[in-house]
């Protein structure tokens, strides 16, 4: 339903006496959203997911690349129809949301703006809608403040889902909320998901709540997909090193921690990469080569990655 | 005994009558021992904290039959002689190093400050000190880190000097509160790792207080589970995380995927939830705490708060089967 082909947004940042620098926000991602489905996007802050989530919507306009909805591009179906197909929900449900209107407010609006229907049906439809959410009519006079995080991170659902979209972008849409707050939300996803069919790119840097969410995954590193693929793939032996050490680093509570497979140093500025495999720097496995050259992504069985060394790769996991 | 607490209560007089943050709350810790602290916002993990520091605001009435540090009552402290043992004895890290640095001085000038508060040294010494502090931390190239402002740091790096500086002065006592939750997983690992470290060099007592139940079953001795102001379960991380026996924390555990479990099931199952929401502090429920949300509340629950036994505060615990799902 959804294809991105080799998108690419640069910012060009200019910082007095230096010359103009671009920046490599998203370098040459591609996939594929089918009906019903759900992408899931990993990797830690300045990767590149949010704009990639900004880019999707057209809120940001790709340097090159094409996004096509239904095999049509979106100067084709015109940006106001696509905006009416693919939505987004926010982060944080305390700052998406205007605290000078009520909530039923917040809901309609949408509505208002890109149908005809009378005042009354609007209203309807809303509070039809919050009801799905998990929030009464008799509580939807209320104003942003009046609710919890939990639910106004229903609100900010109820927001995305009142146009119909087929399409919705999840970006970290429970990593604001508290523990036992975040399963509610992420069954409310899953339910309104089969009852409604979308599609949802769910993008966090949570490999735990991607992996409970996704048909696919992929995995991001400075702007590109490092490894992607189906998730059973792709969570039962990761390929990539990094993937591996999102995988090591990230708390569990039933295995022990793995010591070899971690990550080095931090995340490099994205305004200077390093030459070669961008993760060259922090990978315990890098070995000269991958200093000069940068990896293609490549089929590796049913994913693809993107690492000089997959082979070796394998014999160790 | 280091740390010793016992039935502490924090209320807080507000406008709208009193909230009571914290209630009757009892726990120890040794020497060289590492205590998780689990619980959502607002189940008064960071008031406690701050009530051992001594940094509660003027309108918290406090008030505890035991609350002492290696046998010296904290209750009884003057502000001055508060100001000797915080950052001495006890010390802090915050959840945001960000902000919890000064933006206007450089990172050497503050660990410095810190060292000549507490350390008497000359200020000579004191910089080779810093100096050699920013090197047991990890920071590379610490000479010219010194000399950076806090935003020229990044998070991890920020949390790096925040440690060197509540290790400045050998504390008995860490207080880590949420020390990883604005970090990436990659750093969270390296941070923790880190403080591991340098607990077990220093024989150190740590706190680690988060609403992450992987980071305290990774890391921690003991584990105290709070819910609304109160201790729900305590008792060593293996037996609350694999034979938990309080609803709570048993819904907890089963409400947090596993990157590892759902890689092996291609359907999306639901996750075992807690319904509602954490009570409103200023109109408790009656009895247990937790029993508007609790699937297996009785009669009992609705009107007898139960008591702290063994390690569980419930009627009906659990029979502490291991791991659900």
């Amino acid at each position: 339903m959804l294809k991105v082909q080799d998108l690419k947004k640069y910012y060009l940042v200019k910082k007095w006496p230096d010359e103009a620098k671009t920046i490599r926000a998203l370098d040459g991602v591609s996939f594929h959203l089918p009906v019903g489905k759900t992408l899931g996007v990993v990797g830690e802050s300045g990767c590149g997911k949010s704009t990639l989530a900004r880019t999707l919507l057209h809120l940001e306009t790709p340097t090159s690349g094409a996004i096509l909805w239904e095999n049509q591009s979106i100067a084709e179906i015109g940006e106001n129809n696509y905006r009416k197909n693919i939505q987004m929900i926010f982060q944080d449900p305390y700052n998406s949301l205007n605290p000078r209107k009520r909530a039923i407010d917040i809901v309609c609006a949408p509505l208002q703006v890109n149908t005809n229907l009378s005042k009354q049906e609007i209203v309807d439809r809303a509070l039809e809608l919050l009801l799905k959410v998990g929030i009464a009519p008799s509580e939807a006079y209320k104003y942003p403040h009046m609710y919890s995080g939990g639910q106004r991170q229903r609100l900010g659902i109820a927001r995305a889902l009142i146009l119909g979209p087929k399409a919705v972008i999840c970006d970290e849409p429970v990593s604001a909320l508290d523990v036992s707050i975040q399963a509610q939300v992420l069954n409310l996803l899953l339910d309104l998901q089969e009852t409604l069919g979308l599609s949802y790119i769910f993008i966090s840097h949570d490999l735990g709540v991607v992996s409970h969410v996704s048909d696919d995954i992929m995995v991001m590193y400075l702007g590109k997909a490092v490894e992607q693929g189906p998730k059973e793939e792709l969570m039962r032996a990761p390929m990539h090193p990094y993937t591996r050490a999102l995988w090591a680093s990230s708390p569990s509570m039933d295995r022990p921690k793995a010591k070899e497979a971690l990550a080095l140093g931090e995340l490099p500025s994205p305004m200077n990469p390093p030459s070669g495999c961008s993760y060259h720097k922090r990978c315990p496995y890098a070995e000269p080569m991958c200093r000069e050259k940068a990896p293609e992504l490549l089929p590796h069985g049913k994913t693809l990655v993107a690492c000089h060394f997959t082979d070796k790769l394998k014999q160790n996991f | 005994m280091l740390l010793d607490v016992q039935n502490l209560t924090i209320t807080f007089n507000t406008k709208n009558g009193l909230l009571t943050a914290v209630r009757d709350l009892s726990f120890q810790m040794e020497t060289g021992e590492t205590l998780g602290v689990v619980g959502e916002s607002g189940c008064g993990k960071s008031i406690t904290n701050l009530a051992i520091m001594g940094l509660l605001p003027s309108q918290a009435i406090v008030s505890a039959t035991r609350l002492s540090l290696e046998g010296k009552d904290l209750l009884s402290l003057s502000e001055r002689e508060w100001q000797r043992l915080r950052g001495k004895d006890i010390a802090m890290i915050f959840q945001d190093p960000m902000s919890a640095l000064n933006p206007c001085y450089s990172v050497g000038d503050q660990l410095v400050e810190t060292l000549l508060v507490h350390r008497d040294m000359s200020k000579k010494d004191a910089r080779l000190e810093s100096l050699n502090l920013m090197e047991q931390v990890g920071i590379p190239a610490p000479g010219e880190r010194l000399k950076a402002y806090p935003h020229e740091l990044s998070g991890g790096m920020a949390q790096r000097v925040m440690i060197a500086m509540a290790i400045s002065s050998n504390p008995k006592l860490l207080i880590a509160d949420e020390p990883t939750t604005a970090l990436d997983v990659t750093i969270q690992d390296q941070i923790l790792r880190l403080l591991k470290d340098i607990q077990e060099k220093r024989q150190m007592s740590l706190m680690l207080v988060t609403h992450d139940l992987g980071v305290v079953a990774q890391n921690t001795d003991r584990i105290q589970v709070m819910y609304a102001g109160e201790l729900v379960e305590a008792g060593l991380t293996r037996d609350v995380i694999h034979h938990s026996t309080h609803p709570y924390t048993a819904g907890l555990l089963a409400g947090h995927p596993d990157a590892r479990q759902s890689a092996d099931k291609t359907h999306k199952a639901r996750l075992p939830s807690i319904q509602g929401m954490v009570p409103n502090l200023r109109q408790r429920p009656q009895g247990c705490q937790f029993h508007p949300r609790c699937a297996y509340a009785q009669d009992k629950c609705r009107l007898e708060a139960p008591k702290l036994t063994g390690q569980v505060s419930c009627h009906y615990p659990l029979p502490g089967s291991s791991k659900i799902c």
